[in-house]
């Protein structure tokens, strides 16, 4: 892929395009040959790749800043980017144009807390100081996307796709209730 | 008949603790994708990303269907589901009845006990089938489903067939109170593939080492154990017929 094609990039990856084919890689392995990375063909592949860390183990996360490194995969078409995009990080790109389209709904915590069940709802009333730690240990630490459900602002940067959480997702009521629970 | 205007959504469980929970969901969505029908193809989740609330935010299209991953109309079609897709504005979102009302759910129960019998060589009128099920206090939807394959799978000649639960009466483990005093037991998981239920939590409360399709002896009696639901392969037509017929 031409090195002065312009580069494009959301979360930890980053893709290069020809005009016809779309090559999607991690974002460290951006200047790596192709002959030492992996060649991804096929979604279900890419799937398996990026549902688990580094020791295989499974990163239900998945905005987690621990994808892996050392393959790529050729998109023939935008279309085919898309639905590559949607393999690895899912919704983030429906979010991203839904921002711009004005039509992003963002819910705030205990607007979505009262859509779960009855142990997470538990963490309306009170559940405020484990919500905050919940985000700052879980959010802010270890997921790469932008919490708008918690008011954080986009920061904006060249080449970059913003990496949107439109609401708190089920790792972090996970994470919630225990802190509440401790 | 195309439904190029129109996104299908698979709307599974998903687990922040099992990879492969929702694999054959998304294994499904990616067949389906691939017969070009549906103008998009998505799997969302409850428990997973992305959100049931994050995948109607990002499709193109403005019709969306839903078709639950769900074996029963219990307490996730009714109570989660129906609130997650009520009423998205700008959107024309349809939920149909979950997977697991299809009469082809019941056609492959059957088969499996079937096989099973031809394992084992062991006769219908010999042989008890459980229905080993979910079920919950919170909604009848779960039992329900399971007590009517029950019924069916009796009325094909076999000794006798019973539904268990994991969280209902009678449970999973007193399975012994509910078959015949002896002969072969069929253990039938009424649970989607990939999921620990199915393929950890039955198997163990009835007492058998693995989740593997065939017989083993427990305590000197022959059990069978039969594969959970779900496969892709039998899943697709029933996905794109719930989804087509809204």
């Amino acid at each position: 892929m031409n090195r002065d094609s312009q580069q494009v990039g959301i979360g930890q990856i980053a893709w290069r395009s020809d005009g016809r084919v779309y090559e999607i890689r991690h974002e460290e392995d951006i200047n790596v040959s192709a002959q030492k990375l992996r060649e991804i063909k096929n979604l279900l592949e890419l799937e398996e790749l990026v549902r688990r860390n580094g020791e295989g183990n499974y990163r239900p996360l998945r905005g987690e800043k621990n994808l892996v490194q050392g393959w790529f995969y050729s998109a023939k078409s935008a279309l085919e980017l898309r639905e590559v995009l949607e393999v690895i990080y899912p919704g983030a790109m429906g979010n991203w144009s839904a921002q711009q389209k004005g039509e992003l709904r963002v819910l705030r915590w205990k607007e979505a807390a009262k859509k779960q069940t009855g142990r997470v709802q538990a963490l309306i009333e009170g559940g405020e100081k484990a919500v905050a730690l919940a985000e700052k240990e879980l959010c802010l630490t270890r997921c790469g996307k932008t919490p708008l459900w918690a008011e954080k602002s986009v920061v904006a940067k060249v080449g970059k796709v913003p990496f949107l959480c439109v609401e708190p997702c089920p790792l972090f009521w996970e994470k919630a209730k225990n802190l509440l629970n401790s | 008949m195309q439904f190029k205007d129109t996104a299908l959504i698979l709307a599974g469980h998903g687990s922040t603790k099992n990879a492969d929970s929702s694999r054959f969901t998304r294994e499904t969505a990616h067949r389906i994708r691939e017969k070009g029908i549906f103008g998009e193809v998505r799997s969302a989740f409850w428990k997973e990303e992305p959100s049931f609330h994050e995948v109607l935010c990002g499709l193109e299209l403005k019709r969306a269907v839903v078709v639950p991953w769900f074996l029963a109309n219990g307490y996730f079609t009714t109570k989660i589901l129906a609130k997650e897709f009520a009423e998205t504005p700008g959107l024309d979102c349809r939920v149909t009845e979950p997977i697991g009302s299809r009469p082809e759910i019941f056609h492959l129960m059957r088969a499996r006990a079937k096989k099973l019998c031809q394992m084992g060589e062991h006769l219908p009128q010999e042989t008890s089938i459980l229905v080993a099920s979910h079920g919950t206090p919170l909604h009848p939807g779960s039992r329900k489903a399971a007590e009517g394959l029950a019924e069916q799978l009796l009325r094909e000649g076999y000794r006798s067939a019973r539904s268990v639960f994991l969280e209902e009466e009678p449970r999973i483990s007193e399975w012994r109170g509910v078959v015949a005093k002896e002969g072969p037991v069929i253990v039938l998981p009424h649970f989607l593939a990939g999921g620990l239920h199915g393929s950890e939590d039955v198997p163990g409360l009835v007492g058998l080492a693995s989740a593997e399709e065939g017989w083993s002896e427990l305590n000197g009696r022959k059990i069978g154990y039969g594969e959970p639901l779900g496969k892709p392969e039998e899943m697709e037509e029933i996905v794109i017929h719930l989804a087509r017929s809204i």
